[in-house]
């Protein structure tokens, strides 16, 4: 994929085989009328950064509390790559890497740690498309990978001390939405409805402290997850709102057991189930078709717990986030 | 605990360079040019070296046509589809070879064609407008794939493999398919022709419809579902049946269905991706798709039966095959085999059923003649000979020997054999299809052979003969006939010595055989009937020109001066050698011209819109040709003394090649369904119709004088130097599961991208897997100089979940102390490699590759990674195999070997802070070392002899001995991760279709035998159980089923620590260390126990079932079942049960065996579209 961004740099000559296809499926100038899938022949590279600064969480009873003297910064680093496989199917990879830190005044603590997170690899399937107005309804299965490190450093003083930053949580989940677009001339909703099954998977941030500190297996909550987005197109720029609301379940954590259903040994954790709904909105400049620049901003509106903290993936914290990238389609 | 410090990253080693799409060999004496037109580039080579360059080459003319051709052809093609294509297409004209090449990678907007279409493959098309014909074939494949293609053009379509291993149960399951576009051969390759048709570049020619017409009168059309599954089941005349009878299709369906019935496929599959294309069928016509081609069948059965009816009745000709002996299906005519049609065949396949038994009889009549072309008798009639498929057979033989011409059928079973037993064999390679001579006066012919056939006929064994500049272009070459008597048993027969190679027989060049100088590219020779000169035809650039030369190379005459593509065939010396009668296509025309020796006195024998060829001068000065003046191509005799032109032959198959024998018979090349055979015409049996009026015979000379002079200007399209444009890149998505373990879903997913140039001097290869595990490489390959260049690098991070057993008093039978505990360590791998590798021939490769590398490990609780080792290894292999440059990838090898033979030299250094930056292996503390190693694997593939009884019978039924042998040595005892390492594998591992005809002791654990010194020999017996299938079994379309049983013997072994306590101490890890590494003990193969494992020798054996089939028609799915018994019971590292629990109780790290053992048992395998 970097080969994309070099295309710029290469002669005309060199470049060839990066040539405009016949096959490739029509593609809008303007966000609002294109439908949820990117269209047969088309790749998409984009590279986008999210800056979260948090100095606060959700307490169990869902009030929000302010930290003393806590900072935690988490920043992602995403590529991301869309293929237009067929005329109404899609594979995408979603790569992110962090830098994240967390400082305590307090504690004298500062600890940071870059790495990758846990990528995700998806297929969107378009099951109803219409365009003029643009109609589309799509099913996307997604995969995410526990691919980052895992590990929290030396436990020695408890797991507020930890040595590094978990990028991931050690475990595999497999997810399947329901979304939709509907355009009304300038205007589009857009909107899914999903659940995150998560898997249990030995990970190296839960470690047995009393003796040679193994790992134990983990199983975080499973989710559902709702989003609804509204969009008016002005000219080459979208503006778009969006609200998302996550409920995840009980985390358990245990031993494996042995045979097939390795599960069966993990005992719940109690109150780790919790929610959360964040409200934001952005822009999407459609500079060409072949290149799009984003940037929005999200803030927590509400939610609960804070168990898992720093994988903010089964755990968010609160704070806002701002997020830019751009988005290059040959 | 940290047994799991081995490398299992090693699975993800680097690999060497890659091979480019046509030549093994590179020429970088070569520069690259391009046109450049609106629609097109087209590039070419041409020779930097022009003077004193014996390979000197350029294609300028045929890229000017092709340019021509492309922009002329482009609306009219992308109109049938209504697909007009933005992208350039890059046409790559190649003419470093001599043989035909025309293929496309649609997606990649490349179209790659030989100048050169090679020797005789266009006598069955009947069409020699070579370039057009190619290129715009190949163009309507650009055009017809990408409209009707479900995919995107950057992806093949999507990779979806896994494999499970299951170290508690002992097996190993892999499955893996590739599904893309599934579009079946009849219709690409059959509609690329159709296409053409519809464009205006192609018709339905005589040729084209004796394909079909014999393969309806003789009962061998493809079935359906040939069509839909088989591509070239039988060789490439069942390829060539799947082109005609496609493009008949295409034409049966516009007919009646209307113009783009075969066009609308291509938009319904464009729709989106279906497992079943031929569902297309039924969407567009309303009407099932194998109902179709029964009415097509129907169609053809009643047009050719009609037709053979007609020429009936016209009167056919008597003739049969020339065949010494009564074979079990003697064609007369095409009916005639029902004579010979009995249950024996059933017998004999041990199959029942008339399509098996057509198949059977059709297998065996191939064996008699397939491919046999040019049939001549010595002007003495002393010799007869044939060109049998480049293979030249000359027989000591009069025409009165076969009852085709003497009337007389040999009732003795044993003349054929003494026949063959008498026969010079000349394997000349590059002859396929061309013309050759007698030489009168002498016992010796004129044959054109590749450049290097004295060397390649000298040794065929070990194929020696090293390939510098990567030519090896035709020449011609004279040769003696050569008779000796040899002495067998009672009987003393005059026949050729065979050359004796390792007790293996082989023709022999003759002595006094000689390249005739000055004759690269040189064919279709004649010599004069003095035997001293020889007219042949010399090609340069899509180009024939007339040559005269003296047979010894001297005196070299170019006779006509073309450079516009004109094409000749076959020329003769008339009897008083003063006049040269030859063939040619110019001006898209095909005729018989006439010309006096010496290049002068040009005039056209014939000048008409008939396909007319095949001059060859009777005895009297009449001149015999071939010609499709009736829509079914026959032999005709020019009367020198009257001017008339007489009908000679009038079969339903048709008369090509034509000779006269000494008594005025007259000998030709037939087609049949089964292959092309030599049959005979006596004179009382001529047709003798005079057809002159349809002749055009008397053109005027001013016309014919003109029609030589004329020159297409292409002056316009002019080239510029190559730029090295990049082809459009492709890949496809990947998903994996690479699971070792019950508790773990391992599933990965990502992609692999390349890219090529057009001139294929650079390849960039990438490939990322994300997962719990994590891999990216990255590939680069050059090869615009004499040997490849690749450079890579490999990183990734692994993710080793395991137990481990503690047991606090050390005693596993007491187990109320005992706890399982689970951990989960991370490792990365860095790979720098590079390497060179030479093709000296098809045979032999030399290579030298080098790898950097490093690998380390985080624990739970790390905030780090912890290098472990770093090292360099530099290795120099020398590859042989006699598959040619590919693996042969066959269910049953018949007969091969490969054999590499390496060394190599290593640098290890032990890193790992844990350690210290030591390690301990067999006793050893082990910091830095250098080691050498040597490795020498043989395989061999021995069909089981004929040597009577059983094993004759087993030699008929393809049954197969396979012989393995692998040795080692390393010179100094090294860390586990250099050892050699041995153990079960699973062909998911090396990728589909490599060449791993058994895995080294599949009855024990992968990886659980390992060591410094390697000695094991595998051994298997393969045979047939069903060939030729050919039936739906569920989603699967089954060929052939193959069994294999094996065993294994042999051993790896290593350094024994010492055992006596006062020679060893123990590490702060427990582990035991030698005061002196002197006092290691190396053991020695088959006399020491391999203190590692615990045996002297391991044993294993099994049995495989191989299925060679296609899932969904469409996806080539070759699956196998292993099941294998160990029958030692091994000890030794970490989780040797593979149940996922570590068990080391005697120390708690490092060196120490695990008291796990692995008892003797049975493994499974089982691999699902993996290969074998």
């Amino acid at each position: 994929m970097w080969l994309l961004p070099l295309l710029a740099a290469l002669p005309d000559a060199v470049a060839a085989g990066f040539q405009a296809k016949t096959m490739r499926a029509p593609m809008s100038a303007v966000e609002v009328e294109r439908p949820l899938v990117i269209g047969k022949g088309w790749l998409e590279a984009s590279f986008g950064y999210d800056h979260k600064f948090a100095d606060g969480a959700w307490s169990s009873e869902g009030e929000a509390v302010q930290w003393e003297s806590a900072r935690w910064l988490y920043t992602t680093e995403r590529l991301g790559i869309r293929y237009g496989f067929t005329r109404s199917t899609e594979f995408y990879w979603d790569i992110p890497f962090h830098y994240a830190r967390l400082k305590n005044d307090v504690l004298g603590t500062d600890t940071d740690g870059f790495g990758i997170g846990e990528p995700k690899f998806g297929w969107k399937w378009e099951l109803f498309n219409r365009s003029v107005p643009t109609t589309s309804l799509v099913l996307d299965l997604q995969y995410k990978m526990p691919t980052g490190q895992e590990t929290a450093g030396t436990y020695v003083g408890g797991p507020n001390t930890f040595g590094t930053i978990p990028m991931s949580t050690g475990q595999a989940d497999l997810a399947a939405f329901l979304r939709a677009k509907q355009q009304f001339g300038p205007l589009a909703i857009e909107g899914s409805v999903g659940w995150v099954n998560r898997f249990s998977g030995v990970s190296q941030f839960v470690v047995e402290v009393d003796q040679y500190q193994f790992s134990g297996r983990f199983k975080p909550g499973s989710e559902v997850r709702a989003e609804l987005s509204p969009m008016l197109q002005l000219g080459p720029v979208a503006l778009h709102g969006n609200v998302v609301w996550r409920q995840w379940f009980e985390a358990a954590v245990g031993t494996t057991a042995e045979g097939f259903f390795v599960d069966e040994n993990l005992d719940p954790i109690a109150g780790s189930d919790g929610y959360a709904v964040d409200a934001g909105g952005g822009v999407v400049v459609n500079v060409t078709r072949g290149v799009d620049v984003l940037a929005s901003a999200s803030v927590p509106i509400r939610g609960e717990d804070l168990l898992f903290f720093p994988l903010e993936s089964i755990s968010p914290t609160r704070g806002p986030t701002v997020s830019t990238s751009v988005e290059l389609r040959y | 605990m940290w047994s799991s410090l081995l490398l299992s990253a090693a699975l993800f080693a680097p690999a060497p360079a890659f091979a480019k799409n046509v030549f093994a060999q590179n020429h970088p004496d070569l520069d690259w040019y391009s046109i450049e037109t609106e629609h097109f580039v087209v590039h070419y080579p041409q020779s930097r070296k022009v003077e004193d360059n014996e390979h000197y080459l350029t294609a300028k003319w045929t890229a000017q046509r092709s340019a021509k051709i492309a922009e002329e052809m482009f609306p009219r093609m992308c109109a049938e589809f209504n697909y007009y294509l933005k992208e350039r297409v890059h046409i790559v004209i190649l003419n470093q070879g001599d043989d035909l090449e025309g293929f496309t990678v649609p997606s990649w907007d490349w179209i790659e064609i030989s100048a050169n279409p090679g020797a005789d493959f266009y006598r069955w098309r009947s069409r020699m407008d070579w370039l057009p014909d190619v290129l715009v074939h190949e163009f309507a494949h650009v055009v017809s794939l990408k409209a009707n293609s479900a995919f995107g053009e950057g992806a093949f379509g999507l990779m979806v493999g896994g494999l499970y291993n299951e170290g508690v149960g002992n097996t190993m399951t892999g499955a893996e398919v590739m599904v893309g576009n599934n579009e079946p051969w009849y219709w690409t390759e059959g509609g690329a022709e159709y296409w053409s048709d519809e464009s205006g570049y192609n018709w339905w020619t005589p040729a084209r419809d004796r394909t079909i017409r014999m393969s309806v009168l003789e009962e061998r059309l493809l079935s359906w579902d040939e069509w839909k599954t088989v591509q070239q089941q039988h060789g490439w005349w069942d390829g060539e049946r799947g082109y005609q009878q496609g493009y008949s299709f295409g034409l049966y369906l516009r007919e009646r269905f209307g113009n783009d019935t075969y066009e609308k496929f291509a938009l319904e599959n464009q729709k989106g991706f279906t497992f079943d294309w031929n569902d297309h069928l039924e969407e567009v016509t309303g009407v099932n798709g194998e109902q179709l081609y029964e009415d097509w069948r129907a169609f053809v059965t009643e047009k050719y039966t009609s037709r053979f009816a007609a020429l009936r009745a016209e009167g056919e000709t008597a003739h049969r095959e020339l065949a010494l002996e009564r074979y079990d299906w003697e064609y007369t005519d095409p009916t005639g085999r029902d004579r010979f049609y009995d249950p024996r065949w059933a017998r004999k396949t041990g199959v029942t059923g008339e399509t098996l038994a057509r198949r059977a009889r059709e297998v065996a009549k191939e064996a008699t003649g397939r491919w046999q072309m040019n049939p001549k008798f010595s002007e003495d009639g002393k010799w007869f000979g044939v060109n049998n498929g480049g293979q030249f057979e000359i027989n000591p033989l009069s025409e009165g020997s076969f009852a085709a011409l003497s009337g007389v059928v040999h009732q003795d079973s044993g003349v054929g054999e003494r026949a063959a037993r008498q026969s010079t064999v000349f394997y000349a390679p590059g002859a396929f299809g061309h013309d050759w001579d007698f030489v009168p006066g002498k016992d010796a012919v004129v044959v054109v052979a590749s450049e290097h056939f004295e060397q390649d006929a000298n040794d065929t064994l070990l194929r020696l003969r090293p390939e510098v500049d990567g030519y090896d272009w035709k020449n011609l070459w004279y040769l003696p006939i050569e008779l000796t008597e040899v002495k067998e048993g009672n009987l003393t027969v005059t026949g050729v010595k065979p050359r004796k190679e390792f007790g293996v027989e082989h023709p022999r060049f003759p002595k006094g055989g000689y390249r005739i100088p000055n004759t690269a590219r040189g064919v279709d020779p004649s010599v004069s009937p003095d035997g001293k000169k020889v007219a042949y035809f010399e090609y340069t650039d899509g180009n024939h020109n007339l040559v005269t030369i003296n047979i010894d190379g001297t005196d070299k005459k170019l006779l006509t001066s073309f450079n516009d593509g004109t094409w000749m065939q076959r020329v003769d010396w008339s009897p008083d050698g003063k006049t040269l009668a030859l063939a040619m296509f110019r001006q898209f025309q095909e005729d018989v011209y006439l010309l006096d020796a010496d290049g002068s006195n040009v005039r056209a024998l014939t000048f008409d819109r008939w396909e007319d060829n095949d001059p060859e001068w009777t005895r009297n000065g009449d001149l015999l040709f071939a010609s499709d003046r009736t829509g079914i191509m026959q032999i005709y005799r020019w009367e020198h003394a009257t001017g008339r032109i007489l009908q000679v032959t009038n079969t339903i198959g048709g008369a090509e090649a034509p000779a006269e024998t000494p008594s005025g018979a007259v000998v030709y090349l037939a087609y049949h369904a089964n292959g092309n055979k030599v049959e005979g015409v006596q004179p009382a049996d001529f047709l003798e119709k005079d057809v002159s009026a349809d002749f055009v015979l008397d053109a005027p000379p001013e016309a014919v004088k003109a029609a030589w002079e004329f020159r297409e200007d292409l002056s316009m399209y002019e080239s510029k130097p190559y730029k090295g444009q990049i082809m459009s890149p492709g890949g496809a998505p990947m998903i994996r599961v690479t699971n070792d373990s019950r508790d773990d879903l391992s599933l990965q997913a990502g992609g692999f991208f390349f890219v090529n140039d057009y001139a294929e001097d650079h390849f960039l290869y990438t490939e990322a897997l994300m997962g719990e595990d994590w891999s990216a490489r990255v590939q680069y390959a050059y090869s615009g100089w004499y040997p490849n260049l690749s450079l890579g690098a490999l990183v990734g991070e692994y993710k080793i979940p395991f137990g481990y057993l503690l047991d606090d008093d050390d005693d596993l039978s007491t187990t109320g102390d005992q706890g399982v505990y689970e951990g989960k360590n991370q490792q990365y791998i860095g790979y720098l490699f590079a390497g060179i590798d030479y093709p000296w021939n098809p045979s032999w490769t030399s290579s030298i590759f080098g790898v950097g590398r490093t690998f380390g490990f985080r624990q739970t609780g790390d905030a780090e990674y912890a290098p472990y080792s770093a090292g360099v290894d530099v290795s120099f292999t020398q590859s042989y195999s006699s598959f040619g440059t590919t693996y042969a990838t066959g269910a049953n090898i018949r007969g091969g070997r490969v054999v590499d033979v390496s060394y190599g030299i290593g640098y290890n250094d032990i890193v790992y802070q844990a350690y210290g930056g030591r390690t301990v292996d067999d006793g050893e503390l082990l910091d830095n070392y250098v080691y050498n190693k040597g490795e020498v694997r043989w395989v061999e593939q021995i069909p089981v002899p004929a040597w009577g009884g059983l094993l004759t019978e087993a030699n008929k039924y393809r049954h197969t001995i396979q012989i393995d042998v692998n040795a080692g040595i390393i010179d100094r005892n090294v860390d586990r991760n250099d050892e050699f390492i041995g153990g079960g594998q699973h062909p998911f591992y090396w990728g589909s279709n490599s060449l791993r005809p058994n895995t080294l002791f599949a009855g024990y654990p992968a990886y659980s035998v390992s060591g410094e010194t390697m000695a094991m020999i595998n051994l298997a017996y393969r045979f047939p159980i069903r060939r030729e299938l050919n039936a739906h079994i569920g989603p699967l379309y089954v060929y052939d089923v193959t069994a294999q049983i094996m065993g294994t013997a042999g051993n790896i072994w290593s350094y024994a620590p010492p055992d006596d306590p006062d020679s060893f101490y123990r590490n702060e890890y427990g582990e035991r260390v030698a005061k002196d590494p002197g006092d290691l003990q190396r053991e020695i193969p088959f006399v020491d126990v391999a203190h590692k494992n615990g045996n002297y020798l391991l044993y294993d054996a099994g049995a495989e079932l191989r299925v060679t089939s296609t899932l969904l028609d469409s996806f080539g799915w070759n699956s196998f079942v292993r099941v294998t018994y160990g029958f030692n019971r091994v000890q030794g590292y970490g989780d040797v049960n593979g149940d996922d629990v570590s068990d080391t109780t005697e120390s708690a790290v490092g060196d120490e065996l695990s008291n796990e053992v692995e008892e003797p048992g049975f493994r499974f395998y089982v691999g699902l579209g993996t290969g074998w």
